[in-house]
């Protein structure tokens, strides 16, 4: 299992990170690719988490990091690497999500391999898609266990929000400006998506509270 | 209860760390009377802790090792690639154009070969058969040029070739993609050619790499978004994808600021942002490509800024038509509200 906490350690202070992007915009290749071993796993799991394929994750994490380099004299020195360098993948995999994978089927509705699974392994069969049947979707123990394939039948946009918002621990107005719609949008997004898993995991979290009648 | 329902929102802003002290304020105190909210305040906490630590299939460890290396790798790739107008031009979709356009070319230049061997054979022009006005390419020669005294074969080649001079001469960098835009027909020449003394006028060599005016469009054509440029009105045109011709060619800041410009040209003549309409929409669809293509290229919060803005803007004053669903598509991949 990929640890985020393990990302976490690895992961430097802002002023740690403004040397070894100072290096490495003077041509240092192992500084930057310090800033690589860094934040590698950080940018794989962003773009994991919003694709849900290795391959795509792979490229869009190298991607990342070649575009990183390209625009390193941007980078405002002082500010810590992660926020930015998540934009770039956040904003890849948009990309890639509104084009490709829109196009080819919509990838909410495809049934993730239960817990971690193992490296290289195929998604398992397809499902009907959750929203189109929520009370199909409530009588299953196995899905409402599982956490990440609750996740991955959010759709596109609330899985996006809930993902940068409570993964990414992006704030309103960072997850706004990055996907270029308002605050309260990303509110009623994150509203919905959290509403929606709290429908699906509920076998996992108990009976749903039925005061206030609206969630 | 009414309450909970209106709260909600205050309720996840604070689970959220963002609810200001007053909504903090208030929230809190809701939640001091209400357990159904802190049943729910408790399940988003644990619906955070869980996801952040929710697994995935892990990478094996030497995918770690070696993706540092893969991305320098990638980097050191790139940075030997030749970089603006010549990696646009060695760029595999533009060495289809430049194939293309080079085929066109040898085709031209034999048929006109045979034109002239014809031309020769049948009806031999007397030496005073001038043509009844001068080509543009012509009249602009140098005066080296004008010195030299006109043969029979240069003044055919100059009538066969009405358009060849203007477009390379004036940027030599045009691409594959502008020389095949600015060649006409190899039938149509000669047509020209033999049928005519009066010489097609030469394209200007704004038209290359720009948007054709209203009339220059075929209809039919515009249909399935693909934009003419033709040299002579007899001509059959030579069409080439839309983004090809403009995006890859085109400078946006250039574009951006020929389009602030529209409103004080518009009264001028009708040269005003190159060979646009009236209204601008040209220079703004260009731009709006542009744009588009420059955040395709690279997905920065500043490009797509940029490329929404231009994009709304050329959507704000041509809202319907097969540009518009175009742009408008492009639009909805960056931004899907």
């Amino acid at each position: 299992m990929t640890s985020l906490a393990y990302a976490h350690s690895m992961e430097r202070s802002g002023e740690a990170d403004g040397d070894l992007v100072l290096r490495a915009r003077d041509g240092d290749r192992d500084a930057f690719a310090e800033i690589v071993r860094s934040y590698q796993r950080r940018i794989y799991a962003v773009a994991m988490r919003m694709t849900r394929r290795h391959e795509v994750a792979d490229d869009i994490t190298q991607d990342t990091f070649v575009r990183a380099y390209r625009n390193l004299g941007r980078f405002e020195i002082g500010r810590p690497l992660r926020p930015w360098l998540t934009r770039i993948a956040v904003n890849l995999a948009i990309n890639y999500l509104n084009g490709v994978a829109k196009r080819e089927q919509p990838l909410y509705t495809e049934d993730a391999p239960r817990g971690p699974g193992r490296w290289g392994e195929a998604p398992a069969s397809r499902q009907e898609p959750l929203d189109a049947n929520p009370e199909r979707a409530l009588e299953s123990e196995e899905l409402a266990l599982d956490l990440e394939r609750a996740v991955s039948l959010l759709p596109l946009e609330q899985r996006t929000v809930f993902l940068l918002k409570v993964v990414e621990e992006m704030r309103y107005e960072e997850i706004a400006k990055l996907l270029g719609i308002s605050e309260g949008t990303v509110m009623s997004r994150l509203s919905r998506a959290r509403g929606r898993l709290k429908v699906m995991l509920a076998a996992h979290v108990g009976p749903i509270p039925k005061a206030g009648g609206s969630w | 209860m009414t309450d909970c329902a209106e709260l909600l929102a205050l309720v996840e802003r604070l689970s959220d760390f963002e609810a200001t002290a007053a909504e903090k304020l208030v929230a809190e105190t809701h939640l001091e009377k209400c357990p159904s909210c802190r049943s729910h305040v408790e399940f988003l906490a644990s619906l955070t802790e869980e996801s952040r630590s929710m697994p995935f299939p892990e990478p094996p460890e030497s995918y770690w090792e070696h993706l540092p290396r893969k991305v320098l790798d990638r980097i050191d790739s790139e940075s030997r690639r030749p970089s603006g107008i010549l990696s646009i031009l060695l760029a595999p979709s533009m060495l289809r154009w430049g194939a293309l356009g080079a085929t066109l070319l040898v085709v031209t230049m034999v048929g006109v070969s045979v034109l002239r061997e014809d031309s020769r054979t049948m009806a031999p022009p007397a030496m005073g058969s001038l043509p009844a006005r001068v080509p543009v390419a012509e009249e602009q020669k140098s005066p080296e040029a004008e010195a030299t005294p006109a043969t029979p074969g240069s003044q055919a080649q100059a009538i066969a070739e009405p358009s060849a001079a203007p477009p390379m001469a004036r940027d030599e960098a045009a691409p594959a993609a502008a020389q095949l835009e600015s060649l006409p027909d190899a039938e149509e020449r000669e047509g020209a050619s033999a049928k005519s003394p009066a010489p097609a006028p030469a394209a200007p060599a704004e038209m290359v790499a720009t948007l054709e005016s209203n009339e220059g469009v075929v209809p039919s054509i515009e249909k399935e978004n693909v934009y003419v440029l033709e040299s002579d009105s007899r001509a059959r045109p030579t069409a080439v994808p839309a983004a090809l011709s403009r995006a890859v060619l085109e400078d946006c800041e250039a574009l951006r600021r020929a389009v602030a410009s529209l409103g004080a040209r518009r009264a001028q003549t009708a040269q005003t942002a190159q060979t646009d309409r009236p209204d601008g929409s040209d220079a703004r669809f260009r731009l709006a490509v542009c744009s588009l293509t420059s955040h395709e290229r690279e997905a920065t919060d500043e490009l797509r800024k940029r490329a929404i803005e231009d994009s709304e803007s050329f959507l704000a004053g041509e809202s319907e038509g097969v540009r518009a669903e175009e742009i408008r598509e492009k639009l909805r991949r960056i931004k899907p509200d």
